[in-house]
């Protein structure tokens, strides 16, 4: 770097040949290192400061979130079983509604579903990469790959980035040879495979309506119903959800997504079922 | 998250021809818990003059037990009604007495005067008053509300108009504002009466 | 002691203007409005804000997307009248940002640099939705020093409809019908809600459809209200309508100037 002048040949080479590494072609994700700050700067302090609480409405990072997870199974012959996530649809950036309609159910694979949670392009991007991985190992081995296997490629590559201020609160959810799986996985390197599972700023509300009626033995239609209602419980009390419930039901044989139901709707509905005056009477 | 936004909520007041309307959202919050949703902001304080007070709702109470001392003691020395526009004087001073640790509301004064000209204000929490002729906003969904209203907003509306102005302009609010909504209120004086309309908004 | 009261009885004066002094020096060194945000901007801030605010509809076989062209300073100090926002990729792609102006440039360049790329390979044009992907990929390869620009990628899509993308700031992706970015997009999005959405009405209500000619006049609208109440927008709407099979058409049309 010292003592070359300005006219220097090679390093006008060498910086066009980096210039092109960057920008002329998608990075190879085995050595690819994110671009960072300059050394000495503490990168989640940096993040808060500039894309945090105090920033300017648009330019924090979208998040919050209800989504919920549970595998139960048939209770007669006719249903099918198998696992219900259902999430809501709301991103915001503090208490701007960013967007009413993301879909939070994002495909990994035809028979695994992965729920975002947390920050919405962490959970859209890593989810991608985790997708392609599997892809690419199905390709490989000629066989599916199971729910446990994605779920740990997802943790570790979570894992390596611990610290760094991702935010990812996901679960990995599907139908393989062992049966169906649901697995939590989250930034902090976390992983755990469980029945029943809500993950979110209103994941709460979701666990009391789940732990209220859910039972290991269900019909398809109570079970949906479950998750409509939690998710519709939890966007109720919590500010952080809301728009509409995306259900998506993983049996042994598909994967069946249901269309959008609205939560506000379903509260009203809701509200007629119980017979409650929920209209509001000013008094005076 | 601030302590403006703590409980959230929203008013806002549009002005008319001889009329005015107010409107507010319902919830009240924790940061990002809903506690209740039939939590109006907007209080009566005269025949013909309403109040609204958004921002930390705590505070807000303890402002309207005070606005409504102070307009009562006027009312009593004086012998007559209080005018909009005294009021929003009234309030102006009360907030400005707590200049070095001020209430965290921000009222807004609606109404309409002796002449029935309508009169709106708001104020920040010590009690800056801008009083423009068209209308005003507070809360955490000021900003959205700024941007519809200064396009629903005409000269010289009637009080159907006007209704129908302040109701999309609060519901499109709500919209966006995750911490106001679950229904909204919406109050519309007149010279004869004052109409009362609750708004059915989205439940989230 | 007497009944004075407002100094504790045990308190020395002297005592307590020694310790009102220091407190007076410590508030001046540091005062209160110096909050972390301030003092860790004063450190290390490679961002700036110039302010200025997009947005975009999209329609069967359209798609609009407007900006204002005033680039501000501190939100106080105009920079120029006439600032570019809205970048025509190709003839299918719009690029409008708001934010960073630094980082924009550098973003249309990666852009630019990659659909050159692509069209050198394939030798077709990028369409909409491919970009899209592109462009969310490159926000977040910067996720750990991100591009401060509020992104929204519009055009027409690989079946001749018209799509706007939106993300924020490290590139979370959603395709929408409308949207909005920059300093009044807090202004401009309940108000595309309510007209184009059609949020605020019964579900029974006539909805009037979405024509290019309505979409152009409420985006003139949208502008005008947020020019009205936002101070970093004005001075000009850079209105780019893409049609399908179509050139794209750019327009300028005055807007506030104070």
């Amino acid at each position: 770097m010292w003592g070359e002048t300005f006219d220097d040949f090679e390093s006008e080479e060498r910086e066009l040949a980096v210039a092109k590494q960057n920008f002329m072609h998608e990075p190879a994700n085995m050595n690819f290192t994110f671009p960072s700050l300059p050394l000495g700067i503490q990168p989640v302090e940096f993040m808060n400061s500039h894309f945090g609480a105090t920033a300017a409405k648009n330019m924090k990072f979208r998040k919050g979130t209800t989504t919920l997870a549970f595998v139960y199974e048939p209770a007669t012959p006719a249903d099918k079983g198998g696992i219900i996530v259902a999430v809501d649809s709301r991103a915001s950036s503090g208490e701007y509604i960013s967007s009413k309609s993301v879909m939070k159910i994002l495909d990994i694979g035809d028979r695994m579903v992965a729920t975002m949670a947390g920050g919405a392009a962490d959970c859209q991007y890593w989810t991608r990469i985790v997708a392609k991985y599997c892809t690419l190992y199905e390709l490989r081995e000629k066989t599916p790959i199971t729910v446990s296997a994605a779920s740990k490629y997802f943790a570790n590559a979570l894992f390596g980035y611990r610290g760094k201020g991702l935010s990812v609160g996901s679960m990995v959810a599907g139908y393989d040879k062992k049966g169906p799986q649901i697995f939590k996985v989250d930034s902090d390197g976390d992983r755990c495979s469980l029945k029943v599972c809500s993950v979110g700023s209103g994941s709460l509300n979701a666990y009391g309506i789940l732990d209220n009626h859910y039972k290991p033995k269900m019909t398809d239609e109570e079970a949906r119903k479950l998750g409509l209602r939690a998710i519709m419980h939890a966007t109720f009390r919590d500010s952080g959800s809301g728009g509409v419930c995306n259900l998506c039901h993983i049996t042994p044989t598909e994967k069946i997504r249901l269309p959008p139901m609205d939560v506000s709707k379903l509260w009203y509905e809701f509200a007629d079922e119980l017979g409650r005056d929920i209209v509001y009477d000013p008094r005076e | 998250m601030s302590i403006m936004s703590y409980t959230g909520g929203t008013v806002v007041a549009m002005a008319g021809d001889e009329c005015v309307c107010i409107a507010s959202d319902l919830r009240i919050g924790e940061q990002m818990t809903t506690i209740a949703t039939d939590e109006k902001k907007v209080h009566k304080v005269s025949d013909k003059v309403y109040v609204g007070l958004a921002g930390f709702q705590s505070d807000a109470k303890t402002m309207l037990e005070k606005i409504l001392f102070r307009k009562n003691l006027y009312e009593l020395r004086e012998n007559r009604k209080v005018r909009p526009q005294i009021l929003s004087e009234m309030i102006s001073n009360l907030c400005y007495q707590h200049r070095f640790g001020s209430y965290f509301t921000e009222p807004l004064v609606a109404g309409l005067d002796d002449q029935n000209k309508p009169y709106i204000c708001c104020m920040d929490t010590i009690g800056c008053v801008s009083a423009p002729r068209d209308f005003v906003a507070i809360g955490t969904g000021q900003e959205y509300l700024l941007g519809v209203c200064e396009n629903f907003w005409q000269e010289n509306m009637k009080p159907e108009e006007l209704f129908e102005a302040t109701a999309q302009s609060i519901l499109s609010c709500l919209e966006r504002d995750a911490a106001s909504g679950w229904g909204a209120v919406v109050y519309t004086i007149t010279k004869d009466k004052v109409n009362v309309s609750t708004i059915k908004s989205r439940m989230d | 002691m007497s009944n004075f009261t407002g100094i504790t009885a045990t308190m020395n004066p002297l005592a307590e203007m020694a310790q009102f002094k220091q407190n007076m020096r410590e508030v001046a060194a540091s005062p209160e409005w110096r909050t972390s945000k301030l003092i860790e901007r004063q450190r290390w801030n490679p961002y700036s804000m110039e302010g200025g605010s997009t947005a975009a509809i999209s329609g069967d076989n359209f798609a609009i997307v407007a900006s204002d062209t005033r680039m501000t300073q501190n939100d106080i100090n105009i920079l120029t009248r006439d600032a570019e926002k809205i970048h025509v990729l190709n003839d299918s792609i719009i690029l409008s940002t708001s934010g960073f102006y630094g980082d924009v440039i550098q973003l249309r360049k990666v852009l630019q640099s990659r659909l050159h790329k692509y069209r050198f390979d394939y030798r077709a044009d990028m369409s909409a939705d491919l970009c899209a992907e592109l462009l969310s990929r490159n926000l977040y390869y910067r996720r750990f020093f991100p591009y401060y620009t509020g992104a929204m990628l519009a055009g027409i899509d690989e079946n001749g409809k018209g799509a706007v993308f939106s993300y924020d700031p490290i590139g979370c992706i959603e395709r929408l019908g409308y949207s909005a970015s920059g300093a009044a997009e807090p202004m401009i999005i309940p108000f595309l809600d309510c007209q184009i959405g059609h949020v605020t009405v019964a579900e029974d209500y006539e909805k009037p459809p979405l024509t290019i000619e309505r979409a152009i006049s409420l985006m003139k609208d949208a502008f005008r209200g947020a020019a009205e109440r936002e101070i970093s927008t004005g001075d000009k709407i850079h209105l780019v309508i893409a049609e399908a099979g179509k050139p794209i058409v750019q327009k300028f049309l005055p807007l506030r100037e104070d």
